[in-house]
């Protein structure tokens, strides 16, 4: 009776590994190298997560994201945030009319933010008035306006860029902002051989563009799919325990922890490690996540949820050695 | 199928369980008797216990005890065992979340328990789970097995011979007296036991008047004494001289040290045996031999003690090197100096 049943999963299991080697397979060939960023990027898209991308100008950043739309048959939408962006240039905004029959009445116009893809460039640019515009839609996947709410289509991914070196005339998010994006991943600068190759792309003949397989309908199943993966209760205490370690006034928290942290990860942390170490398993063939998918996720996952104390700040602790501080010690014990 | 690989993941975790319960009495066995072994050589070695078969039995008894109480205590459950071995095969917790799923009727968990039943028919028992050690009991326990190797070489150990036991332990022998004293002693008295044998053959094939005894030799009643005499000049100081020491005899000797020796041997064996019945049945054997070389009336050379003599010297070097170095505890030296006096031969310094 249940035999159809398991078959189809294993099915549907395959389908996602074809989908995940697909677009990995598309990105690179646009985009080079950093074959770790690139997996978790797409794990964060099938998560249906929004991810916060750093790195220095020309790395390629928007070039990454551009690309991941491009090889999903998505709709894709560009949002280059300075200070001078408005709510409404994000959201959209009502707009005066003409109906048939020359009555006139307002009608919406959606804004960027309802496409599938959005790629907000430089996010720390926009005012914070600007990037509240995007907290309702990360998290509520809805926008209102004139106290109408409009949904948002899923599948449904911010990615948001900043440079973290260039801070003049800039507005860090705030935490309350950070704390919705799913992983915040770290655009390092190529090696040598990852040079002369996007050297050797750009500056030689065009290379094809990328083709899509397949489109929304397809990755919201790969969504729910992995939703399904189970999780034994060990795992999950495992990385609730993972999570109060980062509370300096935690019992297992680390000294590093209670010498440079004065906030720890809120539950989306938790959340956001369990989704993705789901995707790894569903990635290696299992149907059940894994403490080592814990361990691989949890730094993209936690980094940009801790919030330093003032010792922190000025000894310019690292949130990502702190986060493997935390791992080292809830996992080993 | 599913309800099928649900059951056979659980019979075959049981079956790695009941391994696992072995493997564990197995290491508390070792753990305990480990503990068992030093605890009773600590108590034989000090003085504390006398007996030391009976030093054996209870550290027999209390190991298996423990070693049952612990295994009773930390028998693994089925999700320790299968915790366990997805951490030693690195099965990637597959284990543990099947059995967590195992009732569960939906494919995904349906897919889980078959995953994880393949993975654990696919691997050995022994290599699930194995018979070692934890890794934090094995220094302790090459520790205490190193230190039981050495107080036992170090420590007179009982040994079974036709004539009984030897050593500090065994029936009817104490083990009072430390165990480097009874080393002492007793490396004397295997070298002269050897040596005594063929030389009281000789000499009791020699008429019974060259030692001034006939009447011992004419009297039925007195066949125990004839025994003693033919034991005086060689064995009766060697075996005798730890029934002395026992007994904390100060016999000291001169030219006719061997008469003394030999006098309290005739006491012994007319008393019935009551100071030594080991003596006894090592006197007895000599004398035997002593008797089939009278019948047959053939005259024997002059008696050769060269390997004696050797003996004597050799045990009482063992002797001052044990008390020179300690070994032997301070009231009992004495008896040592003693009784290698008493068994010099004539004419040896």
């Amino acid at each position: 009776m249940s035999s159809p049943s398991v078959e189809a999963v294993e099915t549907q299991a395959g389908t996602f590994r074809a989908c995940f080697d697909h677009l990995r397979t598309e990105i690179g060939r646009v985009f080079v190298g950093q074959s770790a960023l690139v997996e978790q990027l797409l794990v964060c898209f099938f998560c249906q997560g929004h991810a916060l991308l750093e790195g220095a100008p020309g790395l390629g950043k928007t070039l990454l994201i551009r690309t991941l739309a491009d090889a999903v048959s998505l709709r894709f939408a560009r949002v280059q945030c300075t200070p001078d962006l408005m709510p409404a240039d994000v959201t959209g905004t009502n707009i005066l009319a003409e109906a048939p029959g020359g009555l006139r009445e307002f009608a919406f116009q959606h804004g960027p933010i309802f496409a599938n893809v959005v790629l907000a460039d430089e996010i720390n640019r926009a005012t914070p008035r600007t990037q509240s515009a995007f907290l309702e839609a990360m998290q509520e996947r809805s926008v209102t306006v004139f106290g109408l709410s409009h949904s948002i289509d899923e599948p449904f991914s911010v990615f948001a860029t900043q440079n973290p070196i260039e801070m003049e005339g800039t507005y860090p998010l705030p935490e309350a902002q950070l704390d919705r994006f799913f992983f915040k991943l770290a655009v390092q600068a190529p090696t040598l051989d990852e040079l002369a190759e996007i050297m050797a792309r750009t500056t030689g003949a065009a290379p094809p563009p990328v083709t899509a397989h397949f489109g929304a309908d397809v990755v919201r199943s790969m969504a729910a799919l992995i939703r399904e993966v189970k999780i034994a209760d060990d795992t999950t205490r495992l990385v609730l325990r993972v999570i109060r370690a980062t509370h300096p006034d935690a019992s297992e928290a680390p000294e590093a922890i209670r010498k440079y942290v004065r906030y720890g990860v809120s539950p989306r942390g938790a959340q956001a490690i369990i989704l993705a170490a789901k995707t790894l398993a569903l990635l290696a063939g299992r149907y059940h996540a894994s403490v080592d998918d814990v361990r691989r996720v949890a730094v993209p996952a936690l980094n940009h949820r801790l919030i330093l104390n003032f010792h922190g700040e000025m000894e310019h602790a690292a949130p990502v050695t702190l986060v493997e501080q935390v791992l080292d010690s809830v996992l080993h014990r | 199928m599913a309800s099928s690989s649900s059951d056979l993941l659980v019979t075959r975790l049981e079956d790695l369980r009941r391994r696992a319960t072995l493997v564990l009495f197995g290491q508390a066995l070792c753990v305990s008797g480990g503990v068992s072994v030093l605890i009773a050589e600590g108590l034989v070695v000090s003085g504390a216990v006398h007996n030391v078969l009976a030093a054996v039995g209870v550290a027999a008894s209390a190991t298996l005890l423990t070693a049952a109480t612990a295994t009773m205590a930390l028998r693994p459950g089925l999700r320790d065992i299968a915790a366990s071995i997805d951490a030693r095969l690195d099965l990637q917790d597959r284990l543990v979340t099947a059995l967590q799923f195992n009732t569960a009727a939906d494919p995904f968990s349906q897919l889980v328990v078959r995953d994880a039943y393949s993975r654990v028919t696919a691997v050995r028992a022994s290599d699930a789970v194995p018979f070692a050690l934890p890794r934090g009991i094995r220094p302790a326990a090459a520790a205490a097995a190193v230190l039981a190797v050495m107080i036992l070489v170090t420590t007179e150990v009982p040994r079974w011979s036709p004539a009984g036991w030897t050593g500090t332990g065994g029936p009817g022998i104490t083990a009072g007296a430390a165990g480097a004293t009874a080393r002492a002693t007793s490396a004397v008295n295997q070298q002269v036991n050897s040596a005594g044998s063929s030389i009281a053959a000789d000499n009791a094939t020699e008429p019974s008047s060259a030692r001034q005894q006939p009447a011992a030799d004419q009297t039925g009643a007195t066949t125990q004494s004839a025994q003693a005499r033919s034991l005086r000049e060689m064995a009766s100081p060697s075996n005798g001289g730890a029934d002395q020491l026992e007994r904390g005899s100060t016999t000291r000797g001169d030219g006719t040290n061997t008469n003394t020796a030999a006098n309290t041997l005739n006491d012994a064996g007319v008393a019935g045996g009551a100071a030594s019945t080991s003596y006894e049945q090592r006197g007895g054997g000599v004398a035997n031999a002593a008797r089939s070389a009278r019948s047959t009336g053939t005259t024997a050379p002059p008696p050769d003690d060269s390997t004696y003599r050797a003996a004597y010297r050799s045990g009482r070097a063992a002797a001052e090197s044990a008390v020179a170095q300690d070994r032997v505890p301070a009231d009992l030296r004495s008896y040592v100096r003693d009784y290698f006096i008493a068994i010099r031969p004539t004419g040896d310094k």
